[in-house]
């Protein structure tokens, strides 16, 4: 029986095969990189959901539009009124508008919830791709329009999404030779910003846990810089280690099981690289050079760690081994290199570049090659990537009594640079990953 | 040392000397000026823009020269070869052979030397006549016979007229003189059928330049996802074509994985197959274009 049906299957094989062979058989290489023309049909709304609705279909074009890999098309092109959730758009009329995608969605409310319903579907080939519900209390209809973009985003360009994220940054206040820095937080779009600190501390280089709600960070109060960890939701804050020099620079490992850092030496002329364990409070130290060696990162698996030293006169990215064994300087361009992030897919290095009077950001594989600027300008630092690798955030200080740091962000290709709209100044950002 | 110094200093003087009054004076180089030669530059995509966008496109000319060669070994073998025959062979327009080691078998004669005869009505209506006789309801009976024996009877009937329509054809072939056996019925019907594909000559020819028309055309409709621009991959869309180059139904994937990055770049590719339609294809060629695999490889770096 198992030799027949194997005979049989085989057969097909070859008679699909066989007609294969009378196909003409061509190769397309490349293709159009333009952003792809997306509708966003607005989304029917019940009895009084009309605001929720509006603002749902509003902030997945912006999401969309601003990833730069989407043209959100304007809703007064748009020929046919979706009224049905549950019919099948007029596809020719949305051909008609030059859209290749469509979304189209519907939004209900009842007992303090809404539910957001949406379908994703392909204008050419008429076919829904992708589309669900989600039912939430009616505050978090920012973050299931997110999720919506996040699945949109997914099934055209490949990657994972990023949108339902947050970012936590310095938020800056008061003149530029008193400034008062708190911790904040606030969806990726920049909604919903709001402090975590009350600004007496000088608070440094914050960054998400990728396992939980947590932040770390350092802060300077009256007389060292130490090392904390933030839990959001519950609002406690922690001491990372009791050190009698100074912390600084921490950073979680991806497990989110440790926190790697810099401690100041003794005669406070150097700084070398430590790990402390979060449920054991051991303390390893990684690096023993008589140089400053700081700015830690994990690879996104663990095993390595890349940071900045200035052991050979000027600071410059390196890459070790977990363990602190077979530390080699990786980069060997122009200028000096500082504050190394792996990215989440552990391709790339971001960094900062000083060189010519002017701050870069760029990226280059963790062996130092492939090194490419993406911004360059007065000052700019403090790279952070998007959970899917595609984006990095980092901070542009502008010159003059006035001026002050502003949050952008820009694709990994260098393209797509936009600014992220903070209420004030704002340096450092950090991104979460995505929540669940 | 310093004699033979100066002696060889005064060697080398009187050579360069001489070599200046005896060696003639080069003629000094001149370039000439050419004339400028016109050059037209064009590629195969040209062609196919033009082969794919034209409505009138030309038939395709047959070859007559294969089939009159495998005509010639159905024949019996020409006892001798006159100096008339190898003339004919010469003059008119069919390349000559690649030097044969005996005399060419007859080849059929210029028709400038040949005069069309007239149909020979007497034989087409008595061919017309056989063809007629047979009852044709009783061939596409579906009932089947009930003397067993008569079937195998009935085929033999049924080949007559097929063969005698040949015939038939051969009659009003203004050629015929120059046949001595039918042609081949494909290549006389004319509108083209599917079949196997000559991959040789121009078959080729016509199927690369209709397969750079059709992924030209495709490529114009194919957003390439955003995370196949950096990655190595590549897709295999199955799809056919009805003549009117409209897609037969939905293309299908012929190479499956599973990945976000694959399923975003077959649903592209798709899109575009099905955006980009209705092709405009040579119709004659429909056998060429009818049944198409195009593999998508967005990366130009590992393209």
């Amino acid at each position: 029986m198992k030799m027949k049906i194997r005979l049989l299957a085989a057969m097909v094989l070859l008679v699909w095969q066989g007609s294969l062979a009378f196909a003409v058989n061509g190769t397309v290489t490349g293709g159009q990189i333009d952003p792809l023309p997306i509708a966003i049909a607005p989304f029917i709304a019940s009895a009084g959901a009309e605001g929720d609705a509006a603002a749902v279909a509003g902030v997945i074009a912006n999401d969309l539009g601003h990833s730069g890999y989407f043209k959100p098309l304007p809703p007064e092109s748009y020929i046919e009124k979706i009224s049905d959730f549950n019919a099948n758009p007029n596809f020719p009329s949305w051909q008609q508008v030059q859209a290749k995608a469509l979304v189209v969605g519907q939004v209900s409310q009842g007992g303090g919830k809404i539910t957001v319903a949406f379908k994703l579907y392909d204008v050419a080939t008429q076919q829904m791709l992708t589309g669900t519900s989600f039912t939430a209390p009616a505050k978090v209809s920012r973050r299931m329009a997110h999720k919506i973009s996040d699945m949109v985003y997914k099934q055209l360009t490949g990657y994972e999404g990023y949108f339902d994220t947050r970012i936590v940054y310095v938020d800056e206040s008061g003149p530029k030779n008193a400034r008062v820095k708190k911790l904040a937080i606030m969806d990726q779009d920049g909604f919903n910003p709001r402090t975590l600190s009350n600004g007496k501390e000088i608070l440094l280089t914050p960054r998400f846990s990728p396992t939980s709600q947590e932040i770390t960070y350092a802060a300077i109060g009256d007389t060292a810089s130490r090392v904390f960890i933030y839990n959001i939701d519950t609002g406690q804050k922690e001491i990372v280690g009791d050190f009698t020099n100074m912390s600084f620079a921490p950073r979680f490992s991806p497990d989110g099981q440790k926190v790697i850092m810099s401690l100041e030496s003794d005669d406070g002329r150097n700084s070398n690289i430590y790990v402390m364990d979060l449920r054991s409070k051991q303390v390893r130290q990684i690096t023993n050079e008589s140089s400053i060696n700081t700015a830690p990162c994990f690879s996104p698996d663990g095993t390595r760690i890349a940071f900045e030293s200035d052991r050979g006169g000027t600071q410059q990215i390196y890459v070790m081994n977990a363990d602190g064994s077979n530390q080699q300087r990786v980069s060997f361009g122009n200028g000096r290199y500082s504050t190394p992030v792996w990215s989440p897919d552990s391709k790339w290095l971001a960094f900062t570049r000083q060189a010519g009077g002017k701050f870069s950001i760029g990226v280059m594989a963790p062996d130092g090659s492939g090194e490419r600027i993406l911004t360059e300008g007065f000052h700019n630092e403090g790279p952070s990537w998007s959970p899917n690798s595609r984006v990095l955030l980092f901070f542009r200080d502008q010159p003059g009594e006035n001026g002050g740091p502003q949050l952008f962000s820009v694709d990994v290709t260098g393209y797509n640079e936009q600014q992220v709209a903070t209420p004030g100044f704002s340096s450092d950002p950090a991104w979460s990953p995505l929540l669940n | 040392m310093k004699k033979p110094f100066a002696i060889s200093i005064g060697f080398h003087a009187a050579i360069l000397l001489a070599a200046l009054v005896v060696l003639p004076t080069p003629k000094p180089f001149e370039v000439k000026p050419q004339d400028a030669i016109q050059v037209d530059i064009s590629n195969i995509s040209n062609k196919t823009q033009k082969m794919a966008t034209a409505k009138d496109a030309a038939p395709a000319v047959e070859k007559p020269a294969p089939k009159e060669t495998k005509v010639v070994q159905d024949v019996p073998p020409a006892p001798k070869v006159d100096d008339k025959v190898n003339n004919a062979v010469n003059v008119p327009k069919p390349p000559p052979p690649p030097d044969p080691p005996k005399p060419e078998p007859p080849k059929p004669e210029p028709p400038k030397k040949v005069e069309p005869k007239p149909v020979d009505q007497a034989a087409l209506d008595s061919l017309l006549k056989s063809v007629d006789e047979p009852k044709p309801e009783k061939k596409l009976d579906p009932k089947p016979p009930k003397d067993p024996v008569k079937p195998v009877d009935k085929p033999v009937e049924k080949k007559k007229p097929e063969l005698k329509l040949d015939e038939i054809s051969a009659l009003l072939n203004k050629d015929k003189g120059e046949h001595t056996a039918p042609q081949k019925p494909a290549k006389e019907v004319g509108a083209p059928k599917l079949a196997a594909k000559d991959t040789s000559g121009e078959d080729a020819a016509m199927t690369a330049t209709i397969i750079d028309a059709l992924t030209s055309k495709v490529k114009t409709c194919f957003n390439v996802p955003p995370a196949a621009r950096d990655a190595n991959i590549s897709v295999r869309i199955h799809f056919k074509l009805n003549q009117d180059g409209s897609v037969n139904g939905q293309p299908d994937v012929a190479s499956v994985t599973s990945s976000p990055i694959f399923d975003a770049t077959a649903r592209a590719a798709i899109s575009a197959i099905m955006e980009c339609q209705n092709y405009e294809l040579p119709a004659e060629q429909y056998n060429l274009w009818q049944d198409n695999v195009l593999d998508f490889n967005p990366n130009l770096f590992f393209g």
